[in-house]
């Protein structure tokens, strides 16, 4: 189990992250014991308290279950934890497109990329690079997950008369609107 | 919540220079509150007064209501920031000398706690590293079920991986009910492990509070909150 709390944010809300991600991950297994307060917040790094308060809420969250003798468990319940899986799911898949949105990407755009992450053309589909002295461009093979698009890029339609004179990503019509063109093959 | 160290109007003046002005502060059971400051700001002139090795020159000081004494030493735990065993001794005379010092000490836990740190009974002090000597002495104060647990400087002047080490051994190893105070200028390493901070500069309180509802309150780490506060 990597723990990795940092100081800007409430610690036991971080461990509660990290717990939830630890069960739906397998590293403490549905019904598994786990280990005592003191242990794990050694573990973590953190106070005592914190943990027990971060133990507490995932006990309220139906995740951890307390019997007197035996200790804390994690929960039998397997429907819970895919319910919890789903739900971090659900959040982690937000957050994408959200970030994605900030890169101009709606989520028709989004969903095109991820195909085409999954199936990328043949060389000879591509576009040449436009730009002269490009190192490693090779046939001008986009590599999707090459440089960040510069920072500096404005949404722009892309002229009709696109090909062989600007960069197009796989997949995705010259005709579409306001597409940020991004750099390519600086790897 | 009962204050196990309670400081009411506290000054400490050596001449012309007051270390610790008007210091009102309690401590409770069960938590761990660290004094956090820069250097020369009080830290230590406190948990001295707290271990009865300083009088007070106004304001009083007392452990579970009572000044500091013989009595009040029995259950408190101090951790100087220097060595304060002689370089001569070997690691398993200074567990005697603890054992035969303090009640509350317990010789097997801290023989098993000094073979987790690598450190073996014939080692000499003086023969030790920095490092291993804190270990040492942080290894022998931790072993007593003590009340109150004063730590100056616990993790100062040391690496990284024995940091983590000492902050490991500290949590695994205080009284549950004991309040523990940790004074230290080393705020990020020790952040994750504080329940409440008491930000002191110039021998007064300037920022106390749960480290969580600071964090919550101001929306940044102890750290960055600590450079905000003392910009010089």
């Amino acid at each position: 189990m990597n723990w990795s709390i940092t100081g800007g944010r409430p610690v036991y809300l971080q461990l509660i992250e990290q717990m939830e991600r630890a069960i739906v991950a397998g590293e403490y297994r549905a019904g598994a014991r786990l280990p005592g307060v003191r242990e794990l917040a050694a573990e973590a790094a953190v106070n005592p308290n914190t943990m027990q308060r971060a133990l507490q809420e995932l006990e309220a969250r139906g995740l951890i279950n307390t019997q007197r003798t035996a200790g804390r468990t994690v929960t039998g319940d397997e429907a819970r934890i895919a319910q919890l899986r789903r739900q971090l799911a659900l959040r982690q898949a937000a957050a994408f497109l959200s970030a994605m949105r900030a890169l101009g990407y709606e989520k028709p755009e989004t969903l095109a990329l991820l195909e085409g992450l999954e199936k990328p053309e043949p060389p000879s589909a591509q576009i040449p690079d436009a730009s002269a002295g490009k190192p490693g461009a090779g046939a001008g093979t986009p590599d999707l997950l090459a440089d960040p698009p510069d920072a500096s890029v404005k949404r722009q339609a892309i002229p009709s008369d696109a090909r062989g004179t600007a960069e197009t990503m796989p997949g995705i019509s010259a005709n579409t609107p306001n597409i940020p063109s991004f750099k390519t093959g600086r790897k | 919540m009962q204050a196990v160290l309670n400081c009411q109007s506290l000054t400490k003046s050596f001449g012309a220079k007051t270390a610790l002005d008007h210091f009102t502060a309690q401590f409770c059971g069960g938590r761990i509150t660290s004094l956090l400051g820069p250097n020369g700001s009080g830290k230590t002139t406190l948990i001295k007064l707290a271990a009865g090795l300083l009088t007070p020159t106004d304001g009083a000081v007392s452990i579970g209501g009572r000044a500091p004494d013989a009595h009040t030493k029995a259950h408190v735990a101090y951790l100087p920031d220097r060595m304060s065993l002689p370089g001569s001794l070997q690691v398993r005379e200074a567990i005697e000398f603890f054992s035969d010092f303090y009640a509350d000490f317990s010789a097997e836990k801290a023989s098993a706690l000094l073979s987790e740190l690598h450190i073996q009974p014939g080692d000499r002090i003086s023969a030790m590293s920095k490092g291993t000597r804190e270990k040492l002495q942080l290894a022998l104060v931790m072993s007593r079920a003590a009340e109150l647990y004063l730590l100056d400087e616990p993790i100062g002047g040391v690496d990284p991986a024995a940091r983590d080490r000492i902050l490991d051994t500290i949590i695994r190893n205080y009284r549950e009910d004991a309040a523990l105070v940790i004074s230290t200028h080393l705020i990020g390493d020790i952040e994750p492990v504080l329940d409440d901070v008491v930000m002191i500069q110039n021998g007064k309180p300037v920022l106390t509070g749960s480290a969580e509802e600071l964090r919550e309150t101001h929306g940044k780490s102890m750290d960055a909150l600590f450079r905000e506060v003392f910009k010089c």
